[in-house]
């Protein structure tokens, strides 16, 4: 089961992918105040970026998709443009 | 032989500036090859292809390890390992209006202005490839006029034109420096 | 002719087009995608007169052509790794049934673990099939050894998979030339087929049969399968004379005047090789490097023929033949020459697996490991 040469097993691992977060042409940034903590968004967040008890968004892995923008039923969360690409 | 090897992300059309490339090489006389890489293809992730070309039929079936230039899409790749295998002799082409921080001789041009002054533009991304195109020509004397007949062949009408604008203008613009100095 | 730069998988959907198949069932795989993406858009689009069949899985395509070979149409099929796997038990219905039937094969490692990456795991997984194999080694090749495939199929009827390395080949552009239709018409008349399944005849074929009838069967396969590498040969001086274009016979030989040692290897890895041979060649080793075109039938007498006395050969496999000391070509290279009284020595190694790369310092590297070994 060690040897990971016979058993061609994996298991998720966080960023086994790299800093996928350097892929993004604009990021999601969410407003605290607006947001009435349905969890839509921690829910569809294909990447699982999304905080569930704070709803933080983990920038070093965020791809910039805009799922969580789109499903967001308070418009809470909009995406902003990086600054050069 | 001589190697080139471009860096860019997924989505800004690599693959098709090392066929521009290869295409108009061909037309002037050298014997071509193309091998991309070879990955998942993802939008915005760091992607790279290569292009060969040598004066004698190319037998060479494997990466590229050791190129001799180097295309940056974007400075934003300069912690992608582009550096990889490349000499201190390597000439660098790169979209960036400064300076990079390696190696002495550079060919940078502002594509991302020009493919926007275009109209290259696909949801709000300039389309830089054809206009690294122009860049890489001038870098290895390829004359304009090759890489014109290349970018009409691969698209129709309008398409081409406003592409071979943007071609023509980043090869022109280009500027060589050494040492971080303009000549 | 005209010279144009694309992928090897538009040069083999080209060569398709222009050998003017009639029927084309498929089931995309990576790295084969493009081939058949390319032959329905030319059939779509009305550039090629031909039937394209959706079908909903690699045996079902397999299925397809082979009944439609059995009616008498020209055609064709691409696979690659698990969908050349899953055509299996129908490549067997192919060959036994005499069909005529050219498929490419865009050679990929199998899983598991899933790999899109080239090695030579699914062809030699189809050795004895009963299928004739060609491995080429550019896109000029690829699309040669389509429209000769055709010549031979319809000639001995045994069917043929031209394989090629997957993105080495298939996605990588080189330059090639194309040939002109009346020059290819010439060389590939319409296909005329020594029988036909027709509703008219009222016959079937491929039907039960006890021993006596079933064994002369397989005999005259083994023993047609055996002659085929003079075919092949002879088709393809045929082919240089009207088009200039040669890649070799069933071996491409490299640098083999005074050689002591040779580098057998197949695919795109023995294009790369003979940049290998000339690192050595530099260090003063007498290299030399020979590529084999035709898998099966396996040119067993010719390799012993191109090995002077004494010679070392070193066998690059892209594979292996589990159970054994390594790949397939080592086992088919020992067993050739078993027979030879001088003292020839053979070693192998498998490398490339599941598309490790092969640049020339790392195959030389690997020559000269194995010379160690044979000291």
């Amino acid at each position: 089961m060690n040897d990971r040469s016979i058993y061609p097993l994996s298991q998720p691992v966080k960023g086994a992918g790299g800093k996928t977060g350097s892929w993004r042409t604009a990021k999601p940034v969410i407003d605290l105040e607006k947001c009435s903590g349905c969890l839509l968004c921690w829910l569809f967040c294909p990447e699982g970026c999304i905080g569930k008890n704070d709803r933080s968004i983990d920038y070093a892995y965020c791809k910039g998709c805009g799922i969580c923008g789109a499903e967001c039923p308070k418009k809470a969360i909009v995406m902003v443009k990086e600054e050069q690409r | 032989m001589l190697e080139i090897r471009i860096h860019g992300r997924g989505g800004q059309g690599v693959v098709t500036l090392a066929e521009l490339v290869a295409k108009t090489a061909l037309k002037s006389g050298w014997e071509v090859q193309t091998m991309p890489f070879f990955g998942v293809e993802r939008r915005g992730a760091a992607v790279k292809a290569a292009v060969r070309l040598d004066s004698r039929p190319i037998r060479a079936r494997s990466l590229s390890y050791r190129p001799d230039m180097l295309v940056l899409m974007h400075e934003n790749l300069l912690d992608t390992g582009i550096k990889d295998g490349i000499s201190d002799d390597a000439e660098i082409v790169a979209n960036a209006s400064r300076p990079l921080p390696f190696n002495k001789i550079q060919w940078l041009v502002d594509a991302s202005a020009i493919a926007i002054k275009n109209n290259l533009v696909s949801s709000g991304e300039p389309f830089i490839n054809v206009a690294m195109s122009g860049a890489v020509c001038r870098a290895l004397e390829i004359p304009f006029s090759h890489l014109e007949k290349t970018i009409s062949e691969q698209w129709d009408g309008k398409k081409a034109l406003a592409n071979i604008e943007a071609a023509r203008e980043a090869y022109e613009a280009v500027r060589r420096i050494e040492g971080g100095l303009c000549k | 002719m005209k010279k144009i730069l694309d992928t090897g998988n538009a040069a083999c959907a080209l060569a398709v087009k222009a050998a003017r198949v009639d029927f084309v069932a498929a089931y995309p795989i990576t790295p084969q995608t493009s081939v058949v993406e390319k032959l329905a858009g030319y059939i779509a689009e009305g550039k090629m007169n031909a039937k394209y069949l959706p079908v909903e899985s690699e045996h079902s395509a397999m299925s397809a052509v082979a009944a439609a070979a059995a009616a008498g149409a020209r055609v064709f099929t691409a696979t690659s790794s698990q969908g050349l796997l899953y055509m299996h038990e129908i490549l067997h219905y192919a060959a036994g049934g005499r069909l005529s039937l050219v498929m490419a094969n865009v050679n990929r490692a199998v899983c598991a673990p899933w790999c899109l990456y080239v090695d030579h795991q699914d062809a030699v997984s189809q050795r004895d099939t009963g299928w004739i194999q060609l491995f080429a080694a550019s896109t000029q090749e690829i699309y040669d050894s389509i429209i000769l495939a055709y010549k031979v199929t319809e000639k001995i009827h045994i069917p043929v998979i031209v394989n090629y390395d997957g993105f080495l080949l298939s996605h990588s552009m080189m330059p090639f030339e194309t040939v002109d239709q009346d020059i290819i018409d010439e060389f590939l008349p319409p296909f005329e087929p020594a029988w036909r399944l027709h509703p008219q005849w009222g016959g079937t074929f491929g039907n039960v049969t006890p021993a006596e009838n079933y064994a002369p069967f397989r005999h005259s396969l083994a023993a047609d399968i055996r002659k085929a590498g003079e075919v092949i040969e002879k088709i393809a001086r045929e082919f240089e004379k009207l088009t200039g274009h040669w890649h070799g016979g069933l071996f491409d030989a490299y640098r083999t005047e005074d050689a002591e040692f040779f580098l057998l290897s197949m695919g795109s890895m023995a294009s790369e090789m003979e940049l290998a041979v000339d690192i050595l060649r530099d260090k003063g080793i007498p290299a030399a490097s020979i590529r084999l075109r035709v898998f099966r039938p396996f040119p067993a007498e010719e390799l012993s023929r191109l090995l002077p006395d004494g010679a070392r050969l070193l066998v690059f496999d892209r594979n292996y033949a589990f159970g054994t000391e390594g790949g397939v070509l080592l086992a088919e290279s020992k067993a050739a020459l078993f027979n030879r009284k001088d003292d020839i020595k053979v070693v192998g190694r498998a490398v490339g697996l599941g598309g490790e790369d092969l640049p020339a310092d790392f195959l030389a590297e690997k020559a000269r490991e194995m010379m160690e070994v044979l000291k």
